[in-house]
């Protein structure tokens, strides 16, 4: 009986101290990980964030809010959000944020109450952007009309598009072609200084231009 | 290259990029529209325009494995494809 037990026990442990390359290789299956897709949040011109609402394909939903936070979203919709700071974004982005087109430039122009001819100091405005648009290779203009609150809605939109149409006549009869011109009337849907309806306010009746 | 779209809406893509514009309006009165966009593979860095200012929730970006709402700022997307 004891040559039985003693063998019982070699056995065991030979079993136990089997090395590792006798073991059968286990098969594993080699899944290529695919990316994830990446979003990263960036600061504007004054160095704060908007915000972007992110929702996965699993469902899961994030709010990015701060100035370079980034998230990782993998195939299966797991998310991961962190800073990644300036850094990092350059070092990964740098090429692309680089070739973002450069802010445009933006003048204004006012006129006097219910008309569309330019008011006296905004002569001078005009004639610094056509120097502008003459220093510049392929500029292309937009032109936004605004009013202030005297008058119904319907008319300002209205009124609001005149100024632009006359600033476009001033700039074409400049010689600068028509067709890389946009003009539209926001009415007094956005006034540079809020009031209350019916008011005149002077610094509401204005065109914006903005160059690019 | 880049694209400034009517609400003043800056998209810049990097090299190898598919970008889909599935919808876009913009009432140059009122602001009011909507975007959509797709981003099959590449990068795009974005800055928004007038559009979500005016009618929040109107603007998204997707890629197949998330979906952004955009309310008013400057972002990076990227997508490696399917």
């Amino acid at each position: 009986m004891l040559p039985a037990i003693v063998f019982a026990v070699v056995a065991a442990f030979a079993l136990m101290y089997q090395p590792e390359l006798s073991k059968p290789v286990p098969e594993v299956e080699v899944v290529a990980v695919a990316p994830p897709d990446r979003v990263v949040l960036l600061p504007d011109g004054n160095g704060q964030a908007g915000v972007v609402i992110l929702r996965s394909s699993s469902g899961a939903e994030r709010r990015l809010d701060t100035a370079y936070l980034g998230a990782e979203v993998a195939r299966d919709g797991a998310v991961s959000v962190g800073p990644q700071g300036p850094a990092a974004v350059q070092a990964r982005y740098g090429e692309l944020l680089s070739a973002r087109p450069a802010a445009p430039l933006s003048y204004m122009v006012y006129f006097p109450p219910g008309g569309n001819a330019l008011t006296p100091d905004s002569i001078a405005v005009l004639a610094e952007l056509k120097a502008e648009l003459a220093r510049r290779a392929v500029p292309e203009v937009e032109v936004i009309g605004h009013t202030d609150r005297v008058g119904r809605v319907e008319a300002n939109d209205e009124l609001s598009r005149r100024r632009a149409e006359a600033v476009k006549t001033l700039l074409v009869a400049a010689g600068f072609p028509g067709d890389q011109i946009q003009t539209s009337g926001r009415g007094e849907r956005e006034p540079l200084v809020p009031t209350a309806d019916e008011v005149a306010e002077p610094r509401n009746r204005r065109v914006e231009i903005s160059v690019r | 290259m880049g694209i400034t779209l009517r609400d003043s809406t800056s998209l810049t893509a990097g090299a190898n990029t598919v970008l889909t514009l599935d919808r876009y309006e913009f009432n140059s009165t009122t602001h009011a529209g909507a975007m959509q966009a797709s981003l099959q593979k590449g990068s795009l860095a974005v800055i928004s325009g007038k559009l979500p200012k005016a009618s929040p929730d109107s603007v998204r970006f997707q890629t197949s494995s998330v979906t952004l709402g955009v309310r008013g700022t400057s972002f990076i997307i990227e997508s490696a494809g399917e």
